[in-house]
Order: structure tokens, then C-alpha cells, then sequence
């Protein structure tokens, strides 16, 4: 294994800290990357040639059924939260101010919140916001990260400096207060809260990927389309960004779980969602003085933020089982 | 692979029996006697505040007064007596006398008032104390107070270095008189302001100098250097957890009857609700947890506890005349009385105040009983409404921090929506409101002003003098308004005076609704049996002087 | 090996100038005068304009910059504007509690984690490994906040166990602490695991194992040392990431650590103050991160070689 490139820890062991370490994003830990060393090793093994990624997806399912019953439920979340109407017994804006903070009843199966809302109906809408803060700010923050993790790795030399200085400071700076100095500068609300997990969630990714062509660089295949002239943008569109998706598809489902309590987080705080939208964080958050008179309604809203959490968390691992040789046998 | 469902099953197993665990009945706060955990004896009050002070320096803060109340002296002392009214008690000037054109007040010091450094409190040192709230160099924020004498303000604009000779004339060690630029009616008031409170010369000079001059002073920062002559000795302070105000046994009024007064700092409100209900603090104010008075009152073992307040306050919302449509009286009247705002009270403050029909509170000196009240009526308004050509509503846009303003906004949204006007909420944090507030620009806010001191003048001209209107994103349009509401503090006839705040008040309320008096809201709080003589501020103010508390003790 | 460490010391000086810069450049066009928060309703307009202009607030943004500069260059970090005391003392008043909570937290995730991992790797695939991932992987689920206000609820509030907050005993750290280390813990114990399980399929071990040594003994003598190296590593970053503060965690508890420091800064606008903090603790996670490549490359022989 080559360890010149390597002059991070960080580096030697972002893949153990992908190991569903930006969870401590509640907190800040800088968010993961991958191993190299693993990752590296993987590409050397020339992942299961005769398998397409989709094909072993599927058999993951096939064999593992934690994955397969925390895709159904991640489905679950997607489909309730997207068909809310149909599932949201009433409307989650209503307010019925003579039964505020009320106890589950055969109307309200998890009671009402301070404003006399529904709050099961109201965690469904608000299932909205953390999944698309789950999807959309990881989508963004790995597209920018796997492009500059590309030129990063592929160009090198002063481009390759910057870039991965950036991400040092940023893996270096608190994540949560990063948010915070965004979203106040920005003004509340949810296109802030994607802005800044995006802007924070990059670096990660980046380094990952970076490590990622290195390794591909020095293939033979690829010294063989540079010697025969073909262009950077091809070899690279071509014949490295392919063999990095099994890597990010794991790593999308290791950075979700980490942008949803993050966002989770921010709410509590009182950044985020703005009222009167609802969001599971900001449910907690609003509720939480009223613990011991309607437990249920103050702590439905933590629980599903854990099982979604739990379930894209334990679909990552199986994930990354599969397409990570070295964990197998 | 079972066994991976298995396990799966087990984690969600594990959290079920972690949550059943808190559906479960509860135990109360143990009975007997309460040990405390923080190591402070028992004769010590206890009591929580949601957010670390600022500072123990008078010159330094206009937000927390918590340790200044309690560590220092004022010249005059304001209370409140049994009916709610309140009265100017002599403090650290035993006597006083006003000449008859209202601008020279002559004071008497009482002798021997000591420092903890074993100074005495001389006319000296409240030159001082004016001198260095005048100081440029210092950046001080309660100089609003000190700025009516002679010469202060160009002391402050750094003309002149001190206001001997002309705001203060020092006759001896103990006899001086203050001297006004023009006559102000509730001067006498003002100096019962903690900003007021009369500092040491030498101890500040201490202080300064070991913490290397004006800027970086130890004054109300350093236990050891913050020297006052109250009933209190700021003993300990450690950021972000508590503060220990000490008894001081040579204080002149005599030692308090506790050791020490304990302030510790929790920033949330259900983690203030379970100590107070474990006994580990003994006073717990509700501001946070009003949800919580209702419970109280109805509980046996606390109903007897609650000691309700009524503030020296007003809860408002605003107009931003620069607003459409709110420049329009029409649509600011519609607003007034197309709110429902007792179901505000009852929803988001549990009922615990009174609604307000304008701008004073009911204890103001010369308070209007017969102003009208603003009675709700959803078809006056919405005839208004259609006259004034929004029959079919408008957007319009409020702003709030991250507090239960937002509760009331939620509420607002829909009692509004019944005129189709849509209201939108814009919650920021703290600091982007202010800021945003300070230059006239935020639209519609909800606030409370409590009061510094009992005079009409302290309400009007904070919301509607010329600069504050902007200041706080009024932008009142009636110019001859604030034109008499500046003058009228400095007209003597005491009578004609009030008349004309009477006059001023409907004007700004009946006539140009230019804003929405909502409630005079009740300070309560909830204290253990063993906390007597517990006399809250009377302006209602979550800081207050615990001098007065006795505590029962166990008897060990 | 000196010339390694002091090659990253000197790579880390333009790092933190570089988030000093990004902090006062964020502050720059963050909405917001530390004068109008920190007086608050009792603002008059006058006092304002008047004490912005005294503190040097009016100053264009690189003439403060450059005056922060140079103080911070001879040690000085400045005044809190709110706090009105000297930053140094501030942040050292807070660090103690972050570490208290630091220590603690760690040997939470260390005493759960590292047995949990080697346990989970010698019965691969059974239902006690599954079961000890599965609760590792609950731990790294948690929102920190909800759990916090969870076990406030049960151990202080309804069995009156523990403290509620605060924190002057031991006893006031065990919730914080596991809290913390219970997320911390389940990286630790996977690492732990996989690293080993890593090490299991190298040739020496094949060759312990048909000896006919026990598997567990085989485990403990001659597999854990070398996967202990990344779980070492990995540790050295936890716990300077602790060390630098957390946030949710002090904030919930009520512990004044560097945290609750850091976030009162940006909510007061207190810029010296902000600066500080990050500075401090974005130090400690650049040392945390250099002394893990240090014990990395002092672990591992085949890089201790070069």
C-alpha cells in the first residue's frame, strides 16, 4: 500500500471514522471520510467484477435481513411523510387552544402539543424536513465533495493543496457552529439549514475520494488511457468516477443519518424549522417542558428521529459489508 | 440470519424498556430534611437564573442587577407597599431637599455607611460615581441616568474631566447637592436605580489598576475587587454555575438574617422545575415555566407557596408605521380590537395577568382608571378592515426570537386568519432582532418593558420620544405627539403634569393606535416553606434584594 | 521523526490563522452589534451609537482585524464584551469542565467500547455480537439532546438517583458522561472490531491458531496489539474532539464548558470572546489529530521504518 500520499491520521483512518462517526455531529466531531487504506485495498481486490452494484445491493437484502427490514422501513418513512395528507389523521396547523399539552386519545392517538395540535399528524409532515434534510444537503455536500476530491486527486500538485487545505479547516472547525454562523446569517428557515450542512459536509467526502484516485491513478488501465493521450476530464469521467460509486454509496448512507440529527440538533437549538412548520427537533424542543405531564407526545418525536437514524445506520453497515472486501471472509 | 432480526428486535426492545421506565409512577421530592449537593451550609438561599450575569459593575450592564441590588447602596430607595403603590424611602441619603425651581437637590449622607474595604461612603464617592459613568474611556451603558446633571454630558464627550462644580457641589464629607440642567420631574426616582448604586473611589481605583485600567477593571467581575456597602458581599463567582453573595454582618440597616444568598445558574426550566421540586433551590420563578402555575396553585403542597407579583410592566405588540398597511390607522385600529387577546393570555401566560387598556400599569403614579378598555370585536374590525379597502385581507410579516413570542405569533396566525390576513413569522435569534429592531426595520414584535421607576415619563418616552420610535421600529407618525411626550418631562406642576400623560396616552392608544397594549402580566413564583419574609421587587423585576428573607431552619 | 512533527506543527500555523480569519470574516457579515444584545430592552439609541463607537466597533473590518492580530501575536485575546473579563481567564475557567467531562466521557467509551469490540470479533456473527453492534450502533444513533433530557427524566426526576444538574460532585457527571460516551463508545467498539477481525486473517495468526492455541488466547496474545493501533489512533481524535467542547451535552446538563462558551459567543455576538473559543478549541482538535498521527506512526512499524 502506498503511504506517501498520506500525511493525515485523519486520512489513515477515515474510513474507521465513516464508520458511522459523524454522528457525534450532535456534537462535534468532525465529520468522517473513509479509509484509504480499506478503500484501497477494495479497488485493488477490483470489486466483485462479475456483480454489478446493483446486483449485490440486492443481495444484501437477499442475505442480511437487518438491511432488508431497515430499507422497508426507511421506505415507510418516505412514503408516509410524502403521502402525509392520506396518513395524517388531522390537520398538523389547527390549533385547538382548550387541549394544549393533552394526553393520547382515541382522537389524538399521541395527544396534542402546546398549541392543542395533533402531534402524531404533526410528526408526519414534520418526517418532510428530516428526510429532506437527510437527502438533499448529502446529495449536494457530496456532489461537491466528490468533484473537488476528483481534481483534488487528479490534477495534484498547488490545486490538490488548496483544496484539501479548505477541508482541513473546515473538518477542524465545530460543525454545529458553522450551522449556527450560516443560518444566522442567512435567516432562519429550511434552504439555510441545507446551505449550511452542504457548505459543512464537503470536506469529508472530498478527502475520501481523493485518497480514492490516487489509488485508481496508478492503475494500469488508467497509465494506459493516459498514455495513449486520452483527456484528463474522459479518463476521469470514465474510468475513475465509476469505480468511486460503490465507496459514496456507502458513504450517502453513513452522512444522512449524521445531516438528520444535525438537523435535529439545530432545531432544538431554536435554529431551523421555522414555525409554525413543524420538525422533529423543533418538536422536542417545543414540547420538552411539558415531559412529565404528556411523556408521549414530548418523546414521540425523539423516538422516530432514533429509528430512522437506526435504520439508515444499520443499512449502511450491511452496505458496507458487502462492498467493503475487508470485511469479508 | 435470524439472528440479526433478532438483535434488531432487541434494540427496539431495549428502547421500549427504556421509555415504559418514565411512564411510570413517580416518587416526589423525598420528605425530611434535604441535603444539598452543592456545599453550601443551610442557611443559605438558594435560587436559579437562566442565564450567566453580565456583570456586577453598575457602569457595566443594563440586563442583570441581580448582584448590584444586593451588594450596594442607592441614595434612594424605592418600595412597595400592601396596596400595590409604591414610595421613596430615604437610602444611603438620609435626607434630602428640592429647591422650589425643581433643578438643585440638596442631600444629606448618613454617617457611617461602610465599605467592605473599610471605607467610608462620603460625598466623594458619589462624585466618583458620577465621574467615572461619565467616563469616556469606560464605554459605560447607564449613563442615561447621570445625563440630565450639569456638565455630564461633557464630561462624556470627553470636554470636560469631571462634574465637580457643576453637577454635584460637595459642601463636606457628607453634604452635597446635585445640580440639574433643566428641571426633571422624577430625578428623585432615578436615584433609586441600581445604575445609581454609589461606588468606593479607592476600591474602584484597586480595581482598575489590578486588572490593568478603565478597560479591563476587576470591578464586578472579581469577587475581591467588587467592594460595595449592601447588605451582601459578592463572595464567590464561578462562570456559568453560580455566584455566592455573602452576608454582611457590619451593614448599616444591621446583618441579614441568612448566611448567603446562592445563585446558580440553569439555563432550562424543566431542569429549575426538578431541583426546586428536590429542595435544592428554594425560590423558583415561573417566567419560564408558567404552565407550571396552574399546577402549582392546585397542588396541596404548593398552593400556599405561590407569591404572584404584579409587574410594573407592560407586554406589547407593536406597528411599524413604515409598514403597509400599517400606516394606516384604520387597519392599526382593526388589529387592536380584532385580536382576541384573552385567549393569548389564558393559552400562552395560564391567565396570570390582567389585560392592559394602554400604556401605564395600574401602580403608575397617576394612572388612568377611566382610559377605555380595548374590547375585542371581530365585526368592528372587520368593518374597519373593508373601509379601509383590505376586505379581503394581506400578507403581513412578524418577527420573534426563539421564546414563547412564537407561541403567541402561532395563535395570532390563526385569530388573523378569520380577517384573511396572512401572517408570516420570521423567528431570528437575539441578536439579528435587535440589531434589525435598532434601525427601524423590523415589522410587527411582541415585548415587555418593565419599569425602571414609578414615573410615566420612564414608559412614554422609551417607546415614542423621536429617537426611540425609530429605535424601536414604532416609526410613529405624530409628530406633535412626541413633541408634548418630550416636553412633559420637564414640567413641574405635578398635577398638570399627569393630566397631560393622561392625554398623551389616549392619543397614542385610542386615537392613533399605534400600538397594541396587550397584558400587565403577574412576576410568580413558587418558594419552600421554609423561605419567610420573601418581599419581591416592586417593580416586579426577577432581580430583587433578598435582604429581608429569613429561613427556617431544621434545628440540627 | 522530529522533522515529521515539526513539518505539521508548521503546517498548522496557517490553519489556525486561516480560522481566525474565516470566524472574523463570518462576524463581518453576521447581522447583529454585541452592543444592542448585550443591553438589550433597555437600549436607548444614544448609548448605543455612543458605546459602539468607544469600543472601536465603528473601525473598518481589517483595522480590527489586524489589531486582533497583533494582541492575539503577544498573548492577549482580548476582553469579552459581554462578560467584560479577559478571554484567557474565561476559556480558562470553562476548559477545566470540558476535561472533567472529556475524562469522563472517554473511559465511558473506552470501558464499554474496546471489550464490546473484542467480544463482538471473537464471536463473529453470533447473536452477542449483533446484539453489542446493535446497541453500539443505538448509541451513535442518539440525538444527544432527547437522550439527555430522557435520563434526566428517569434518574433525576423520578428515581432521584442522580443530580439533575450542575457540577460540583462526581455524581453530576455520570449522566453527561454517558451520554457522551455511549455515542463515542460505539465507533470505539466497531473500530475495535473490524480492525481485529482485520488482523485475524494475517498469516502469523493462522499460524498461532494451528498450534492449536485457544481462539480467545490467540485473540488477546497476538492479534489485539496490532489492531489495537487504529482503535489507539482513533481514540487520540476522540477525545480531542471531546476536549474541544460539546456542545449539546453542556448546554442540556447545564455544565459551563467550552461548549456553552463557544455558543453564547455567536448568540452575543462577543467577538473576542467567539475567537477565542474557536481558536482554542480547534487547536486542541489540530494537537489531537497530530499526536494520533504521532502515536500512529510511533505504533506502526512499517512506517516507523521510512
Amino acid at each position: 500500500m502506498k503511504r506517501k500520499n498520506m500525511n493525515h491520521a485523519a486520512d489513515i483512518l477515515a474510513d474507521k471514522i465513516a464508520d458511522g462517526f459523524s454522528m457525534e455531529g450532535t456534537d462535534w466531531i468532525p465529520e468522517g471520510a473513509t479509509e484509504p487504506a480499506q478503500i484501497e485495498e477494495k479497488a485493488e481486490a477490483e470489486i466483485a467484477p462479475n456483480e454489478t452494484l446493483k446486483e449485490q445491493i440486492f443481495s444484501i437484502f437477499r442475505h442480511n435481513k437487518v438491511a432488508l427490514v431497515s430499507a422497508i422501513i426507511i421506505t415507510l418513512f418516505v412514503i408516509v411523510t410524502i403521502a402525509a395528507p392520506l396518513f395524517a389523521p388531522c390537520d398538523p396547523y389547527v390549533q385547538d387552544l382548550t387541549n394544549r399539552a393533552g394526553t393520547p386519545s382515541a382522537q389524538h392517538l399521541l395527544g396534542t402539543d402546546q398549541l392543542g395540535r395533533d402531534v402524531l399528524s404533526r410528526m408526519i409532515y414534520g418526517g418532510r424536513v428530516s428526510l429532506m434534510v437527510g437527502l438533499i444537503p448529502t446529495l449536494i455536500s457530496m456532489a461537491i465533495g466528490t468533484v473537488l476530491g476528483l481534481v483534488s486527486g487528479f490534477v495534484g500538485g498547488k490545486v490538490d493543496n488548496i483544496i484539501m487545505r479548505i477541508a482541513d479547516v473546515l473538518m477542524a472547525f465545530p460543525s454545529l457552529l458553522l450551522a449556527m454562523l450560516v443560518s444566522y446569517t442567512l435567516g432562519g428557515g429550511m434552504l439555510t439549514i441545507f446551505i449550511a450542512l452542504s457548505l459543512a459536509g464537503w470536506a469529508g467526502t472530498a478527502r475520501v475520494v481523493r485518497s480514492e484516485v490516487l489509488s485508481l491513478r496508478e492503475k494500469e488501465y488508467v497509465e494506459a488511457a493516459t498514455s495513449i493521450g486520452v483527456k484528463r476530464s474522459v479518463i476521469m469521467m470514465r474510468h475513475i468516477l465509476p469505480n468511486c460509486i460503490p465507496t459514496l454509496v456507502v458513504l450517502f448512507t453513513m452522512n444522512v443519518p449524521g445531516n438528520i440529527l444535525t438537523e435535529s440538533s439545530l432545531s432544538f437549538l431554536g435554529i431551523g424549522a421555522q414555525p409554525p412548520d413543524p420538525s422533529w427537533g423543533l418538536m422536542v424542543f417545543e414540547m420538552k417542558k411539558y415531559l412529565s405531564d404528556s411523556p408521549v407526545a414530548t418523546l414521540a418525536p425523539g423516538i422516530v428521529i432514533l429509528i430512522l437514524v437506526v435504520a439508515f445506520n444499520f443499512l449502511g453497515d450491511a452496505l458496507r459489508d458487502k462492498l467493503d472486501p475487508s470485511l469479508q471472509n | 440470519m435470524k439472528k440479526k432480526l433478532l438483535s434488531f428486535t432487541l434494540v427496539l426492545v431495549m428502547i421500549v424498556t427504556c421509555l415504559a421506565g418514565c411512564g411510570g409512577g413517580g416518587s416526589d421530592a423525598g420528605s425530611g430534611g434535604v441535603k444539598y449537593d452543592d456545599g453550601f451550609g443551610e442557611n443559605v438561599l438558594r435560587i436559579t437564573y437562566d442565564h450567566e450575569n453580565e456583570s456586577g459593575d453598575p457602569r457595566q450592564t443594563t440586563a442583570d442587577y441581580i448582584i448590584q441590588i444586593n451588594i450596594f447602596d442607592t441614595l434612594i430607595q424605592m418600595v412597595s407597599n400592601a396596596d400595590g403603590s409604591t414610595e421613596l424611602k430615604p437610602g444611603a441619603a438620609e435626607s434630602y431637599t428640592v429647591s422650589d425651581d425643581g433643578l438643585t437637590y440638596s442631600f444629606k449622607l448618613r454617617e457611617g455607611i461602610k465599605y467592605t474595604n473599610g471605607e467610608e461612603m462620603t460625598s466623594d464617592d458619589v462624585l466618583y460615581t458620577i465621574d467615572s459613568m461619565m467616563d469616556p474611556e469606560r464605554a459605560t451603558k447607564n449613563s442615561d441616568w447621570f445625563t440630565m446633571l450639569v456638565g455630564a454630558q461633557d464630561v462624556l464627550d470627553g470636554n470636560a474631566d469631571t462634574v465637580e462644580g457643576k453637577g454635584i457641589i460637595i459642601h463636606d464629607d457628607y453634604n452635597f447637592d446635585l445640580v440639574l440642567n433643566e428641571s426633571y420631574a422624577p430625578f428623585l426616582s432615578v436615584l433609586s436605580v441600581p445604575g445609581w448604586s454609589i461606588l468606593n473611589r479607592e476600591a474602584c481605583d484597586a480595581a482598575d489598576e489590578a486588572g490593568g485600567g478603565k478597560t479591563g477593571t476587576y470591578f464586578g467581575s472579581e469577587p475581591e475587587y467588587t467592594i460595595g456597602s449592601g447588605p451582601f458581599i459578592l463572595k464567590e463567582w464561578v462562570l456559568n454555575d453560580h455566584i455566592y453573595l455573602e452576608a454582611n454582618p457590619d451593614y448599616w440597616q444591621g446583618a441579614p438574617k441568612i448566611d448567603g444568598i446562592l445563585i446558580k445558574v440553569v439555563s432550562d426550566s424543566e431542569t429549575e422545575q426538578m431541583m426546586f421540586e428536590k429542595g435544592q433551590t428554594d425560590i423558583f420563578d415561573l417566567d419560564n415555566a408558567r404552565r407550571l402555575i396552574k399546577e402549582y396553585e392546585a397542588s396541596d403542597e404548593w398552593k400556599d407557596n405561590v407569591v404572584h407579583k404584579v409587574t410594573f410592566g407592560t407586554m406589547y405588540l407593536t406597528f411599524n408605521e413604515n409598514i403597509k398597511p400599517f400606516d394606516d390607522v384604520r387597519v392599526r385600529k382593526a388589529l387592536q380590537i380584532g385580536i382576541n387577546r384573552q385567549e393569548i393570555l389564558d393559552s400562552v401566560y395560564e391567565g396570570a395577568g390582567v389585560l392592559a387598556k394602554g400604556i401605564f400599569p395600574e401602580s403608575m403614579v397617576g394612572y388612568n382608571k377611566d382610559l377605555p378598555e380595548i374590547e375585542y370585536d371581530p365585526e368592528g374590525a372587520k368593518a374597519l378592515l373593508a373601509e379601509a379597502g383590505y376586505a379581503d385581507g394581506f400578507e403581513m410579516e412578524v418577527a420573534c426570537t426563539a421564546d414563547e413570542a412564537q407561541e403567541v405569533f402561532q395563535i395570532l396566525q390563526q385569530q388573523l386568519a378569520e380577517y384573511n390576513i396572512t401572517l408570516k413569522i420570521n423567528q431570528m435569534d437575539e441578536a439579528s432582532w435587535y440589531d434589525i429592531r435598532s434601525t427601524g426595520e423590523l415589522p410587527m414584535y411582541r415585548s415587555t418593558w418593565y419599569g425602571d421607576f414609578n414615573d410615566p415619563d420612564n414608559f412614554i418616552y422609551t417607546f415614542f420620544s423621536s429617537a426611540s420610535t425609530k429605535s424601536r421600529s414604532f416609526n410613529y407618525k405624530n409628530t406633535d405627539a412626541i413633541k408634548r411626550i418630550e416636553a412633559a418631562r420637564h414640567m413641574i406642576d405635578p398635577d398638570e403634569r399627569i393630566a397631560e400623560y393622561r392625554d398623551l396616552e389616549k392619543i397614542v392608544v385610542q386615537d392613533d393606535a399605534a400600538w397594541i397594549p396587550l397584558f400587565h402580566m403577574d412576576k410568580v413564583r413558587v418558594v419552600q416553606d421554609r423561605v419567610k419574609n420573601f418581599v419581591p421587587h416592586w417593580a416586579g423585576w426577577g432581580d430583587c434584594c433578598y435582604y429581608s428573607v429569613e429561613l427556617e431552619l431544621s434545628g440540627e | 521523526m522530529g522533522k515529521y512533527i515539526t513539518k505539521r506543527i508548521l503546517i498548522s500555523i496557517p490553519l489556525m490563522i486561516a480560522v481566525v480569519l474565516v470566524v472574523f470574516l463570518m462576524l463581518q457579515v453576521l447581522p447583529g452589534n454585541p452592543i444592542t444584545v448585550m443591553m438589550g430592552e433597555k437600549a436607548s439609541p444614544a448609548v448605543i451609537e455612543r458605546v459602539t463607537e468607544q469600543m472601536g466597533l465603528n473601525d473598518p473590518v481589517m483595522v480590527r482585524f489586524g489589531r486582533y492580530i497583533l494582541d492575539a501575536c503577544q498573548g492577549d485575546l482580548g476582553i469579552s464584551y459581554k462578560l467584560n473579563r479577559p478571554i484567557t481567564g474565561l476559556i480558562m475557567e470553562a476548559f477545566p469542565n470540558t476535561v472533567k467531562l472529556a475524562i469522563a466521557a472517554a473511559l465511558v467509551a473506552w470501558i464499554i467500547g474496546i471489550p464490546a469490540g473484542i467480544v463482538s470479533a471473537i464471536r463473529k456473527d453470533t447473536l452477542l455480537d449483533r446484539g453489542l453492534m446493535g446497541f453500539s450502533l443505538v448509541g451513535i444513533s442518539l440525538p444527544v439532546f432527547w437522550a439527555a433530557m430522557l435520563m434526566q427524566f428517569v434518574f433525576a426526576y423520578k428515581l432521584g438517583w442522580l443530580p439533575v444538574a450542575g457540577f460540583s460532585t462526581w455524581k453530576h457527571l455520570i449522566m453527561p458522561a454517558f451520554v457522551l460516551g455511549w455515542a463515542s463508545s460505539g465507533t470505539i467498539a466497531r473500530l475495535t472490531r473490524s480492525s481485529l477481525l482485520g488482523i485475524m486473517r494475517n498469516d502469523y495468526i493462522r499460524t498461532a491458531r494451528a498450534k492449536g492455541l485457544r481462539e480467545s488466547l490467540v485473540v488477546i496474545r497476538h492479534g489485539l496489539k496490532n489492531a489495537m493501533i487504529p482503535v489507539v489512533t482513533m481514540m487520540a481524535m476522540q477525545f480531542a474532539s471531546l476536549l474541544s467542547g460539546a456542545v449539546l451535552t453542556e448546554t442540556v446538563f447545564g455544565i459551563g464548558g467550552i461548549g456553552v462558551l463557544m455558543v453564547s459567543a455567536v448568540n452575543d455576538r462577543d467577538m473576542p470572546l467567539l475567537q477565542g473559543s474557536v481558536i482554542f478549541s480547534t487547536m486542541i482538535i489540530i494537537l489531537g489529530n497530530l499526536v494520533a498521527d504521532i502515536l500512529y506512526s510511533f505504533l506502526d512499524p512499517k512506517i516507523r521504518e521510512q
